[in-house]
């Protein structure tokens, strides 16, 4: 397996806080990799520091075994980066910012780039600052697309495209993988969409990687257990998160818990709830919905 | 890059143009307004106190062919102001730098392409604008009622070269100010303020001594009786200053002459130490100090052109420098 994008010990710092820290992952070659967690989790800074814009306070970051560095046009040309502000110039007309990604980049593919806006009816002749928020996300992933890069680094690609728009990226997206081999690190708040296009998935809380892996191995290392509280103390598995309604316990837990008594059912997570799980336990809040108490692992044992 | 860089400043561009034209308007107006003043009452009509109806036509005419100086003036800062400051600050503004900085030039490439674009027209177009500028004031401001050759303050600092080479460093001024204090100060305000403070830095301290200067001695109230003529005509007074009066001969016992000059302007009341009152004067006489003036005659003009230019190209390549190296490090 070949790494398009890979981080060791990553770390970014913003004054006194940090924003990503200890940061290791690796990205595999056309691989649809969703990094998912809450917001201020780390997930644009983890996608800065790849597309070389930020610079890290610690560690490195590398694509296709180069340092991310902005002063290397090899780097630049290989990697596509779009921001979630998605920054455009507003008094340029579309065309003039599909000529813009033409006179910056030596391998651009303006037809493409093109026939996707105009697919999408974008009018090529009107001012940015003119279309809406979704026409303008579409400008700014034509900009990348256009680019030709190998690897895509996508800020919540989705936020701000209505469902038929999602569907056209979400296709575009998994045709540039098939057809180019591109490798795709993209963040998005909501994991049924991930789940969707996916292959590889990073769980990012705290400002730290909780978990990454593939969708298929964590649904299959992952369990969902019901049963009565008082016997709820698994020592071979790893508990990920549970909560309680009544007398009953309900766990998400990594790992085979081998044979349980009667009493409790097994059931197979979807990723949304392992997400969850995970997202629970490196948060330190504690929240209460409807009679049901979330804990994390740590004060389930205490 | 160029065309990038085209599309972005070139309303702006084509307003410092038209800028440029109206100055151009306001200088044949005010030429041909100067003429018929002076045609009708003669130079010397400005200078006719009280105020004549003649005095009033030749003073309006000057002050109108001033109000053109200050414009003209006024272009290298609008240059910084218009093209510098927003170069790098605007796009980290609109954070559009997150865009240009993905793409697939480095971000070197990016700024000085971007700096070269602006500053290429910039020249060119200053340096015609030059032209007029020099013809305008030679025949204006030179032969003004005062008899100002084009050494004087307002015709040197709008003519020659110094001012297309002060344009210049206004772009990169505004370049580095932009990024530097961006978070403390709008970038404009930077610009100008830097601007203004480096200006008046070269004129205070710099321009008196930038060529060698020549020096007379001062009567009563700093004046001359007569001008050496190896001065020309109209030189540029650039300061005062003191020295033993020729023929003596100071011993260790003899008072310094920082010494004699502040206990002349003490004991005489004088207020200051400029060449002035006639006690003041003689007191320094009496203790064998003599107050000189200094001067930088007409001839020294071309020299005191180039030499000031390249203070400020020197100090726009080393502003430009730090802006790269700034823009190279900047962590988005």
């Amino acid at each position: 397996m070949t790494i398009a994008l890979a981080t060791v010990d990553l770390g970014r710092r913003y004054m006194m806080n940090w924003a990503l820290r200890n940061c290791t992952l690796e990205v595999p070659e056309g691989s649809i990799t969703g990094l998912v967690g809450p917001n201020g989790a780390g997930k644009s800074t983890l996608l800065r520091l790849a597309a070389g814009i930020s610079r890290p306070s610690e560690g490195s970051v590398t694509a296709f075994g180069q340092r991310a560095n902005q002063n290397s046009t090899a780097f630049l040309n290989r990697v596509g980066y779009l921001d979630q502000d998605r920054p455009l110039y507003k008094n340029f007309r579309v065309e003039e910012m599909l000529k813009l990604g033409q006179k910056l980049n030596s391998s651009w593919d303006n037809s493409s780039a093109t026939r996707w806006l105009v697919e999408l009816e974008i009018p090529l002749d009107w001012k940015v600052s003119l279309l809406s928020a979704g026409q303008q996300a579409q400008v700014a992933l034509a900009m990348c697309m256009g680019k030709r890069p190998d690897l895509l680094l996508l800020d919540e690609p989705m936020a701000s495209l209505d469902p038929l728009a999602r569907r056209g990226v979400k296709q575009m997206l998994l045709d540039s993988v098939t057809e180019r081999g591109t490798t795709v690190l993209l963040s998005s708040h909501i994991v049924d969409e991930l789940e969707e296009i996916c292959d590889h998935l990073i769980i990012l809380s705290k400002s730290t990687v909780q978990k990454s892996g593939t969708v298929e191995s964590l649904l299959a290392n992952h369990r969902v257990l019901i049963g009565p509280e008082v016997s709820a103390r698994f020592d071979s598995v790893e508990v990920i998160a549970s909560s309680t309604a009544g007398r009953q316990a309900t766990l998400l837990i990594e790992g085979d818990p081998g044979p349980l008594s009667s009493e409790w059912r097994v059931l197979s997570p979807d990723l949304n709830e392992i997400v969850l799980g995970y997202l629970a336990k490196s948060s330190a809040t504690r929240y209460r919905a409807t009679g049901v108490r979330e804990t994390s692992p740590d004060e389930e044992r205490s | 890059m160029t065309w990038v860089t085209w599309r972005r400043y070139r309303t702006r561009i084509i307003v410092l143009g038209l800028f440029m034209l109206i100055l151009v308007f306001f200088m044949i107006m005010t030429l041909h307004g100067y003429h018929d003043a002076v045609a009708k009452c003669g130079a010397q009509a400005g200078m006719s106190f009280p105020e004549t109806g003649c005095a009033r036509t030749v003073h309006r005419a000057e002050s109108h062919a001033n109000y053109v100086s200050m414009g003209i003036g006024l272009l290298p800062f609008l240059v910084g102001l218009m093209l510098g400051a927003p170069l790098v600050a605007s796009e980290i503004d609109a954070r559009t730098n997150r865009l240009a900085w993905s793409q697939g030039v480095t971000r070197t490439r990016w700024l000085l392409s971007g700096w070269l674009t602006i500053a290429v027209p910039v020249v060119i177009a200053m340096s015609l604008f030059g032209i007029i500028v020099q013809w305008w004031a030679s025949h204006v401001v030179t032969s003004s009622a005062f008899g100002a050759g084009l050494i004087q303050n307002t015709a040197f600092d709008i003519s020659g070269v110094a001012p297309i080479a002060l344009s210049v460093l206004a772009l990169s001024c505004g370049t580095f100010f932009g990024i530097a204090f961006r978070r403390f100060l709008s970038p404009y305000l930077g610009t100008f303020i830097a601007l203004a403070a480096i200006v008046e830095f070269i004129y205070v301290k710099v321009f008196p001594t930038l060529a060698p200067r020549m020096a007379t001695a001062a009567t009563e109230y700093g004046t001359n009786t007569a001008l050496p003529s190896a001065l020309g005509p109209d030189p540029r007074y650039v300061g005062y200053g003191f020295r033993r009066s020729p023929g003596f001969h100071a011993t260790t016992s003899t008072p310094s002459t920082n010494w004699i000059v502040q206990h002349c302007a003490t004991t005489t009341n004088a207020g200051q130490t400029l060449p002035g009152n006639s006690s003041y004067m003689r007191c320094l006489q009496i203790n064998h100090v003599q107050a000189i003036n200094f001067y930088q005659p007409e001839s020294h003009y071309w020299i005191l052109q180039w030499r000031e230019a390249g203070i400020y190209l020197v100090l726009a390549a080393a502003l430009l420098g730090l802006s790269v190296w700034m823009v190279s490090r900047w962590r988005a």
